[in-house]
């Protein structure tokens, strides 16, 4: 097979036109990601939402409520029913859900940074709803990007993104839109090519964790296990209390039963944050998640009640002030 | 420092900005520091065994060439480097391999052996340069090259940070002459630097990371868990994921030594195309079988002490070949079973002329592509499972419950989506004749083939990359 003795190899002249034309096909996805990216994209339709929606609550008479959280959250919180809760038990509030399937601390103390801390935006309380607050690795990168557009890129990079090629990949998502929303479109592409793509991944992504569990749990070290850490929860409580703002912490329940780290009881007790523990509630049984873990419409509907029911008695009653373990 | 990473490509930018800008001497000196801090970004306690090898090769090889060396001492000069090199690869790769079997058979025998099992962190790519090193010391000693005069230049050859870590395992006399002389910068060596550079990420992060993601889950699938389809498909996912690891790392590694002004050798010329075992090993890792024949097989004797010899040589030389691969039963046994089908295939070409000479019709040739295609996938699959009693539960498990389940639609599609564009450019490529013949085609044609690689590589990289898999070789 002949390699680079020929003389017919093409001058840097012809390279340059080859890369300008992958430039201006980059470019013209890059375009059309930014026009149709709400549509694509309900993530993406969600987050743009963020800015408006942090406006109409600030600008509401009655308590402000703000419910930041996971998929727990996004299927477990009904704000209707929740409202109309509290409005039946004698209060008024106003309350909006900001939750991202699959979010954590890092991007929960982001978003309330980027659309409520400050004088004019700030809610009046503040529930983090999930079953794990413990510092991870930034994962979600690209949606980071997305959900601090408005934010100082600096502190963030340096605080919350400790490796280089993570950063190299966040900035490219800060001026990418394209690159930061390449996993929806990888999805939707292949959803709509790859037959049982859908339970596909979801087998493909089961027998990973099961191996990784494994992995885990052969090397367990039980000290390490509990020493976890919960930096990124304090510095959105510090942020909180500098912007005078009360912040709960809600275990949402799941159709198994988990355990509560102690530490992070302690550490809440020790600066009097309170824990409004719903992982049993006595109407919500296994038959309310539609997968074991996330509550279907009929468990959110309970639980949403439920919740409202304890906010009232544990926040908004003089009878029982917080905080309560 | 991987080559599909963000870092590497700071560091790359840096050190190609100097180097361009350098005479030659200084070149080889900024390439040998590059390549230092390339190796020691992985563990900087590694540099003293590149440094290590580096300089009992080039005293050995001095001495060798020194005036009145006699053939005694040439030779004992000879045994140090061998020697030494292997002793690096033998403690450091097998120590605890060995001991760990020596301790089991001990104890079956009702002996109680406590040896010492030690934390031994594996030095990447430890098989490449130690293999490159000894290669030059052979020929120097059988007086095929002339031993290096500057200790830089051979630190260079040993160092040189595209290839060190994963191959090519390049020859002294095709890379030295290269670091020795002024680089010659031709028409075309962005072209071809880029093309190759690009086609590896490409191979890399689109083709070997997806397919990890279906080998992966199969493999670690319990008893129950996995189909037989699921297994033959997560089998050709790893054909295609070590595939694209591998080749695309050699080509990755060729682009960037094409913009510092260096040719490494092909490592790859569509593997899968393959019609016999004999066939395959002249397209898969070319630098290794290459080595393997010629300091291994052709000294052992080759084909040439009649047939008898000929299999236990090439038996031999396979065995040692899947255990260069790791410290494991499964690379012996993949090892022993690439032995064993070429002796087979060589059995069968002396039954009916060569296998060449028969498959010469393209209906034959697809047969044959298509059961030496099957055949490496049984190797691949020795290669890749945790231990043998694995693989040969999942042999049992293709061969009697073959069901089609939802993954296996999943994965199948996945294959033919990732890999698919793949094979037919190597088909096309495979048809011309030449590894480079996208460098030929009008630059509209080329631009349209590198949209695509980009498009892919931009929205089709999974979140989290694999590492390479022959970095642990």
């Amino acid at each position: 097979m002949s390699s680079s003795t020929s003389s017919s190899r093409p001058t840097l002249r012809q390279e340059l036109k080859v890369l300008a034309v992958v430039a201006c096909m980059l470019m013209g996805v890059e375009l059309l990601m930014r026009r149709i990216e709400s549509r694509v994209s309900a993530e993406y339709a969600t987050i743009s939402s963020f800015a408006e929606r942090a406006e109409r609550l600030a600008s509401s008479q009655s308590p402000r409520i703000l419910v930041i959280g996971d998929s727990l959250a996004e299927d477990g919180f009904r704000a209707d029913v929740f409202s109309r809760q509290i409005e039946q038990l004698g209060h008024q509030v106003s309350v909006d859900a900001f939750t991202l399937p699959g979010s954590e601390m890092s991007e929960w103390y982001w978003l309330f940074r980027s659309y409520f801390a400050d004088a004019q935006h700030r809610p009046d309380m503040v529930f983090l709803c999930s079953s794990d607050f413990v510092d991870y690795p930034t994962v979600g990168i690209g949606r980071l990007a997305t959900l601090t557009r408005r934010s100082n890129h600096s502190e963030l990079l340096l605080s919350d993104i400790p490796d280089f090629c993570d950063r190299a990949k966040f900035l490219k998502s800060s001026a990418f839109r394209s690159f930061a929303g390449r996993d929806r479109i990888q999805k939707s592409i292949l959803s709509a090519i790859i037959p049982n793509y859908q339970e596909g991944r979801t087998w493909q992504h089961n027998m990973l964790r099961q191996a990784s569990e494994a992995t885990e749990y052969s090397e367990a070290d039980n000290d390490l296990a509990q020493e976890q850490s919960y930096s990124r929860l304090h510095r959105f409580l510090d942020l909180a209390d500098e912007h005078n703002v009360a912040v709960a912490i809600v275990l949402m329940p799941m159709a198994y039963k988990y355990d509560v780290d102690e530490s992070l009881v302690k550490q809440l007790c020790a600066r009097q944050v309170p824990l409004v523990d719903c992982r049993w509630v006595e109407e919500i049984t296994p038959a309310s998640f539609y997968d074991g873990v996330h509550l279907s419409s009929e468990g959110a509907r309970t639980f949403s009640g439920h919740f409202a029911g304890r906010v009232v008695r544990q926040f908004l009653s003089d009878r029982e002030p917080a905080p309560t373990f | 420092m991987l080559f599909n990473s963000y870092i590497f490509w700071a560091f790359f930018a840096i050190v190609i900005l100097i180097y361009s800008r350098a005479r030659h001497r200084w070149q080889n000196i900024i390439l040998l520091a590059a390549s230092y801090i390339f190796y020691g970004w992985w563990d900087w306690r590694f540099l003293s065994l590149v440094a290590a090898s580096t300089m009992i090769d080039f005293a050995c090889t001095r001495l060798m060439a020194a005036p009145g060396a006699t053939a005694a001492r040439r030779k004992s000069l000879l045994v140090v480097s061998i020697v030494s090199n292997l002793a690096f690869l033998g403690f450091f790769k097998y120590f605890n391999f060995f001991a760990g079997e020596l301790a089991g058979i001990l104890s079956t025998l009702g002996f109680q052996a406590n040896l010492p099992a030690l934390q031994i962190i594996l030095p990447v790519g430890i098989s490449f340069y130690t293999f490159q090193t000894m290669s030059y010391s052979i020929d120097v000693y059988k007086g095929r090259a002339q031993p290096v005069r500057r200790f830089l230049d051979f630190a260079l050859y040993v160092a040189f940070f595209p290839q060190l870590v994963a191959g090519p395992i390049e020859r002294f006399n095709r890379l030295m002459p290269q670091i020795e002389n002024p680089r010659v910068h031709r028409q075309g060596d962005f072209a071809e630097g880029l093309y190759h550079i690009l086609l590896g990420l490409f191979k890399k992060v689109v083709i070997a990371d997806n397919m990890a993601t279906i080998t992966n889950a199969v493999f670690a699938a319990g008893p129950g868990q996995a189909t037989g389809a699921d297994m033959l498909l997560a089998i050709y996912a790893f054909a295609f994921q070590i595939y694209g690891d591998f080749s695309g790392y050699s080509s990755m590694a060729q682009g960037l030594a094409k913009w510092l002004g260096f040719d490494l050798i092909y490592n790859f010329k569509m593997p899968y195309f393959a019609v016999s075992p004999s066939d395959f090993w002249t397209r898969w890792h070319i630098s290794l079988s290459a080595w393997l024949r010629d300091y291994l097989y052709i000294p052992l004797g080759g084909n040439r002490k009649g047939s008898l010899n000929t299999y236990r040589n090439l038996m031999l030389t396979m065995l040692l070949g899947g255990l260069w691969h790791g410290a494991s039963w499964t690379f012996v046994a993949w090892g022993a079973y690439q032995g064993a089908i070429l002796i087979i295939y060589r059995l069968l070409e002396q039954a009916k002329k060569s296998t060449r000479e028969v498959v010469t019709t393209w209906p034959r040739k697809v047969v044959a592509g298509v059961v030496m295609f099957h055949l490496t996938c049984i190797g691949w699959l020795l290669f890749r499972a945790d231990n043998l009693g694995q693989a040969w539960l999942m042999l049992r498990g293709i061969a009697t419950d073959f069901r089609f389940s939802e993954f296996s639609a999943y994965a199948l599609g996945s294959i033919v989506f990732f890999v698919g564009p793949l094979l037919l450019l190597e088909y096309w490529i495979h048809r011309r004749d030449d590894m480079i013949a996208l460098l030929r085609v009008r630059w509209q044609a080329r631009a349209a083939a590198y949209s695509y690689f980009v498009f892919m590589l931009w929205f089709f990289a999974p979140e989290v990359s694999n590492e390479f898999i022959y970095f642990q070789f």
